[in-house]
């Protein structure tokens, strides 16, 4: 495998659960203890009501793709073999929001709102990132 | 006169600006040293009576205490010196946060005449500064990983606002277009001579989908200053002195979500109900109607933002921005003119002060000093700020002369 020359998250230690999760293709998500909020991104005390105890729960990993953008201009020389690729926004069943990249054969001509389910790609350091991949209708081509 | 007689009770009284450039081969302290010393004559001051200075965080040349390193750089080293404060917030700062730190330090009474300053040598960085280091200081977990490049994080609002309204390309390139007639008639514009039509935006190279190159703004070295200081002691400069009659800040969109990563907020349309909310603040304060503003400015890094600030300012409902500006209203001769120096599209884009360029060419406007430009008559302006990663929305209104 070719060295991975793009940023790799640097996990902290309220987020390294989350990370562990990815790496077996698992969408984890902070479930507060006291109050049941969901809190996303990763905390170390929960956002609503305070508390330090969270169960991690997995998520659906399931969503829809409420907007996107096709990059074709790298910011520097590392992405120029990434483009052009699509950056889109997510809003997981769950009700959280990521913006993470889109995995979609139509590319431009991608439907907003279109289901997307996520999909564990490896990059470096042994790590995986959450994309999201378009779940393609029956009868829509 | 509109509107009742409430002001914050401070005054701009000064303005400076430093050489602006694509590319100047310029430090950044000394674009700062230009600017706060041509601010400081033009308020007929010396250095020892500056008591405060604000300045805006350098990506270029960071320093840990950027604003006791410019205050070094440029001798301000006044014993009465009060107040030196570094603000964080890059294009908060620059689009209305610095005028309302400055307001907070003068009606507390710590401080007499305030400078505030926001300079930047991008251009001369280069990308790696302007493109990769902004982006890689955002999130490093949850955004950078995943290739926000700047343009396309703001670009799905585009896509979205389109996809919802049926807002088209022709209609990006109709804010670009006015954006460069403006920057046409100002002989300090980056692209001042460089004309442009609809047929050029829309044959411009596509840099993230729905933005091509010229629906984005410059890259630039520049800075500028201006000096505050409370209505009182402003009283002697008569016209020449412009009154800030609000200087108002939502942080989220307004429902108390404050956010500075992308994946937190709360709507997709978070610039318009973010500054919609600021703007009835400041409205309600002055009892000014949103027809009230001679000459109108907006955070343009981006041609599709303009429609957002239209209808958050209320001249038109949800959805109707980009209809509404069609035919030039804009531009030169339209009927609501916008950034009338040419904006981050077409003036300059210094990266975190960017926005206070359009602070320059408000007094500009509202001193009778714009040239070719000029309003006739200006006497009310507003300008509709932006920052945090669509996360906090300032809206800051002056008006010539004493109240």
């Amino acid at each position: 495998m070719k060295e991975y020359k793009l940023p790799i998250p640097q996990p902290r230690p309220e987020s390294r659960p989350f990370w562990e999760g990815c790496k077996e293709d698992k969408f984890l998500l902070q479930s507060c203890n006291a109050c049941n909020t969901i809190n996303w991104f990763p905390r170390s005390h929960c956002v609503a009501c305070g508390a330090d105890g969270f169960t991690w729960k997995p998520a659906s990993g399931r969503g829809v793709l409420e907007t996107f953008s096709v990059v074709y201009r790298p910011m520097n020389a590392a992405w120029a073999s990434e483009v052009p690729y699509i950056l889109g926004m997510v809003r997981l069943e769950e009700g959280i929001r990521m913006v993470t990249r889109i995995v979609s054969p139509r590319g431009e001509e991608t439907p907003m709102d279109s289901p997307v389910r996520a999909k564990f790609v490896q990059i470096g350091g042994g790590m995986k990132l959450p994309f999201f991949e378009v779940i393609e209708q029956s009868g829509s081509h | 006169m509109t509107g009742k007689d409430y002001s914050t009770g401070v005054a701009v009284i000064g303005i400076g600006e430093s050489d602006i450039g694509k590319s100047l081969g310029r430090s950044s302290h000394s674009l700062y040293a230009q600017a706060i010393n041509e601010a400081i004559r033009d308020a007929g001051l010396e250095k020892g009576q500056i008591d405060g200075l604000i300045t805006i965080d350098s990506n270029a040349e960071p320093r840990t205490r950027h604003a006791m390193s410019v205050a070094q750089y440029v001798g301000l080293n006044s014993e009465k010196m009060q107040w030196i404060q570094t603000s964080k917030h890059g294009s908060v700062a620059s689009s209305g946060g610095t005028l309302r730190e400055a307001m907070m330090a003068i009606r507390s009474g710590v401080c007499d005449y305030v400078v505030i300053a926001g300079a930047e040598s991008e251009g001369s960085a280069g990308s790696d500064v302007s493109l990769t280091k902004k982006a890689e200081r955002r999130d490093s977990e949850f955004e950078s990983p995943f290739g926000t490049l700047i343009v396309a994080t703001f670009a799905m609002f585009a896509r979205k606002y389109m996809s919802d309204y049926g807002a088209t390309e022709e209609d990006l390139a109709e804010v670009s277009v006015a954006a460069r007639a403006w920057a046409n008639l100002h002989p300090k514009a980056q692209m001042g001579k460089v004309r442009i039509t609809k047929e050029d935006v829309l044959a411009s190279p596509m840099v993230a989908s729905p933005l091509r190159r010229l629906n984005c703004s410059l890259v630039s070295d520049g800075g500028t200053a201006m000096v505050l200081t409370s209505l009182e002691r402003a009283r002697e400069y008569g016209d020449r002195a412009l009154t800030l009659l609000a200087s108002e800040v939502v942080y989220g969109n307004g429902h108390g979500i404050v956010t500075d990563d992308l994946g937190q907020i709360a709507s997709l349309y978070s610039i318009r109900e973010g500054s919609s909310i600021a703007v009835k603040r400041a409205l309600d304060r002055t009892g000014l109607k949103p027809t009230d503003f001679d000459v109108h400015f907006c955070y343009d890094p981006f041609a599709f933002m303009p429609w957002l600030y239209m209808e958050a300012l209320g001249l038109c409902g949800e959805g109707e921005g980009a209809a509404f500006i069609r035919g030039g209203r804009l531009g030169p001769g339209g009927r609501t003119p916008l950034n009338t120096h040419g904006g981050m599209l077409s003036y300059c884009h210094t990266g975190a002060p960017g926005g206070t360029f359009h602070f320059i060419e408000m007094a500009r406007q509202l001193r009778w000093e714009a040239g070719a430009r000029q309003i006739p008559g200006a006497r009310t302006s507003i300008m509709q700020g932006y920052g945090a990663n669509k996360g906090a929305f300032p809206v800051t209104i002056l008006r010539r002369g004493m109240p």
